[in-house]
């Protein structure tokens, strides 16, 4: 399976590149690269609390997470509060906060996966710059170190949960 | 009166924050535009403008994340009903034409 470490040692040595007059194509490559790199964490850690250590289900149930399913559960984790639907989770966890470390996390994903759309996707209007790449590489950095410190967070197996089905098997009542 | 939850008025709201923000780079500018995101959910892109460092190099994240936990706490507290999308460049970077690596052409 592709290393989500070794994606990030790329984008970094990407985003390093031609530093007095760094390329377009460097940058878009070392922004669309830091997503992937938080993407395979993401997944890679998801299948395996889910579905446990046999590496050939692993890479089946890889498969099956969607970059739009994702997106949609990050959103419910970016506040202290969790709301599903837009109603609280159920009455014994309306009281627990997301940790600081998850709901970054949750954002650095929605911001990087956006940001990659428009690196390989969107050539006319956004210059992608040194600061702009730099600051997305290292925030993908720190959502690994972030991703690891919320393994306490009671939050964090429900984001894995839903990152895999969607939001389709939320009922609000 | 309860504060706006409109984009303008939350980034007037974090305009006054700043300055609380003792370790941050200034922010010369806020600048932001209101569209859709890559999955059609409504947003705000927020460019914020930084005044260059003076060893012309870019600031690291550490010095960055608390602009964009101001932003995002604003955002949040206020209910805005756009997600906001954080892009920190330098006053530098601003306007100024970028290498685009245009091809020549492959015609023979």
């Amino acid at each position: 399976m592709i290393s989500p470490t070794a994606l990030l040692g790329v984008a970094k040595d990407l985003a390093e590149l031609d530093r007095t007059r760094p390329r377009q194509a460097s940058l878009r490559r070392a922004v669309s690269t830091a997503y992937y790199a938080v993407f395979h964490l993401l997944i890679q850690d998801s299948v395996r609390a889910l579905v446990g250590q046999r590496q050939e289900i692993r890479e089946v149930a890889s498969r099956w997470f969607s970059h739009t399913q994702m997106a949609s559960a990050c959103g419910f984790f970016q506040g202290s509060k969790v709301l599903l639907k837009h109603q609280p989770v159920g009455k014994g966890l309306a009281g627990i906060p997301v940790s600081q470390e998850l709901q970054d996390v949750a954002r650095a994903f929605q911001t990087l996966q956006q940001a990659r759309h428009e690196a390989d996707y969107d050539m006319s209007s956004r210059r992608f710059t040194r600061q702009s790449a730099q600051q997305l590489v290292e925030q993908a950095e720190q959502a690994f170190a972030d991703w690891q410190t919320a393994t306490v967070d009671p939050w964090r197996p429900l984001l894995m949960l839903l990152m895999l089905t969607g939001d389709s098997v939320i009922k609000t009542r | 009166m309860e504060p706006g939850n409109s984009v303008e008025e939350a980034l007037k709201a974090v305009d006054q924050g700043l300055g609380n923000l003792k370790t941050s780079p200034h922010v010369h500018e806020l600048q932001h535009e209101s569209g859709l995101d890559s999955n059609g959910e409504a947003a705000a892109f927020i460019t914020v403008v930084l005044d260059d460092a003076q060893d012309g190099q870019p600031y690291p994240w550490t010095r960055l994340k608390p602009i964009h936990d101001l932003i995002w706490h604003v955002f949040t507290e206020r209910a805005v009903d756009r997600k906001p999308y954080i892009d920190f460049r330098l006053v530098s970077e601003v306007g100024v034409a970028v290498d685009d690596d245009v091809d020549e052409g492959s015609s023979p």
